[in-house]
């Protein structure tokens, strides 16, 4: 599938996102100052609980990705949520490292430090269709389904590339921190 | 009351009368598509081109169905979606930019007009001049399996590529959609007039592949082009055209 340039810079940028993700267990010896770890950005916050972290999600585009899930986790159990939220989200936590799955997508081994926030880097897919036309959102790599929705909706979801599929046929769109991605 | 008074009065009475005209003379467009929003695009069967009324009235909106004629001054700008054209209710807010343009010189099944609601998506249009409950399969170009399927007026959003499209069995090959366009299939009637029980067959004139079956009078929605007509074992070809009801 990299008949075009295009999809090969997206490649290559899914390579680079994914490379960064795997990355984030640096959570742990995070500087105090901003840190960029790939799929978050941790930055101090001397306003917390004495001892106290947070998971900070903030989607673009005002309130639109409003019914986006987010599903907090112990690191490595994907059994049961600790907890969830729709919509912006900061959950203030003991210090440790997490999972979190945001619009139906993984975001493994984020690290929570005292007194600092880490920020989720998270954007909006706008998905411009007629009502009733059926969308499903799937991991491009293998096809595994992380949300489904009907006509015009906003997706929040983690930074990367994501897999839409519209009857059958699939298409990528690059999830950017910050950013609503029209489609 | 002067001859001059007089005069003008007449005169203005022949304006209203011509100005109101281009509403009450028969529908000149049908509805494509109805959003909950109020938002409501139409076609004008001449051209093809679309544009887009908004629809204030809910009680209005929830009673407009696609393929629904309607009246259009582009003039002031206004819609009527009463029978007779009286009574405009809505404001057209945009005209597409494009009139009618065909695909390419050597796929004249489809108009392709843009449709600023769209992003990536684009859309395969199917509007019949009246409304028929015709089968429509969409298909990935050269296959088998439908990858979506309904009847009567339809709008499927696709992503670009092109697709196959039977309508009532009858397939048209290497249909494009393009990001943010709809591709309007170019349709009509086939009104077939018989009594109860007689068998009509449907066959493509070329293959002579039979495309639908059914008894007595029936309205087959079509692709435009000929059409074999199969009654009694006699076969008559007729030509469907854009948003035409061919009469048989």
């Amino acid at each position: 599938m990299l008949s075009s340039p295009r999809r090969l810079a997206l490649s290559i940028l899914t390579l680079a996102g994914a490379l960064a993700a795997a990355h984030c267990q640096r959570d742990a010896d995070a500087p105090a100052a901003r840190a960029d770890l790939g799929c978050c950005e941790v930055t101090p916050n001397s306003a917390l609980g004495a001892g106290m972290g947070r998971i900070v999600v903030s989607y673009p585009g005002g309130d639109g990705a409003g019914s986006t899930r987010l599903d907090l986790f112990a690191a490595g159990n994907a059994s049961k949520a600790i907890e969830s939220k729709y919509g912006d989200a900061a959950l203030e936590l003991a210090p440790g490292t997490y999972d979190v799955t945001v619009g139906g997508r993984r975001v493994a081994s984020v690290g929570v430090q005292a007194a600092h926030d880490t920020r989720i880097r998270v954007g909006v897919l706008y998905v411009h269709a007629t009502d009733g036309t059926r969308i499903d959102l799937v991991e491009p790599a293998d096809g595994a389904k992380l949300a489904s929705g009907y006509g015009e909706k906003q997706y929040g979801l983690p930074v990367g590339l994501v897999g839409v599929e519209v009857a059958g046929q699939r298409d990528t769109a690059l999830i950017e921190d910050g950013k609503v991605t029209e489609f | 009351m002067s001859i001059r008074s007089l005069i003008a009065i007449c005169t203005a009475t022949l304006l209203l009368a011509f100005a109101g005209e281009s509403l009450a003379a028969s529908p000149c467009c049908g509805i494509v598509s109805v959003a909950p929003s109020g938002a409501v695009t139409a076609r004008e069967t001449a051209t093809g081109r679309t544009f887009e009324f908004q629809v204030a009235d809910r009680r209005l909106l929830s009673t407009l169905k696609v393929g629904q004629p309607v009246h259009a001054d582009f003039k002031t700008m206004r819609v009527s979606v009463q029978p007779d054209g009286a009574e405009p209710c809505c404001n057209i807010v945009s005209v597409a930019p494009n009139a009618t343009a065909p695909v390419s010189a050597v796929a004249p099944c489809c108009a392709v007009v843009a449709n600023a609601s769209l992003r990536r998506l684009g859309r395969i249009v199917v509007a019949y001049p009246e409304e028929v409950a015709a089968r429509i399969d969409v298909f990935r170009a050269g296959e088998t399996k439908a990858i979506a399927t309904d009847y009567g007026d339809k709008a499927f959003d696709l992503l670009p590529g092109t697709y196959d499209v039977s309508i009532s069995g009858k397939r048209v090959a290497g249909v494009t959609v393009q990001s943010g366009h709809d591709t309007q299939i170019k349709v009509g009637l086939l009104r077939v007039n018989a009594s109860e029980g007689t068998r009509i067959d449907l066959a493509d004139p070329g293959s002579k592949e039979r495309i639908a079956s059914d008894y007595g009078p029936q309205v087959f929605g079509l692709p435009i082009g000929e059409v074999g007509v199969e009654i009694a074992g006699q076969t008559e070809n007729v030509v469907i055209e854009a948003g035409q009801v061919t009469e048989f």
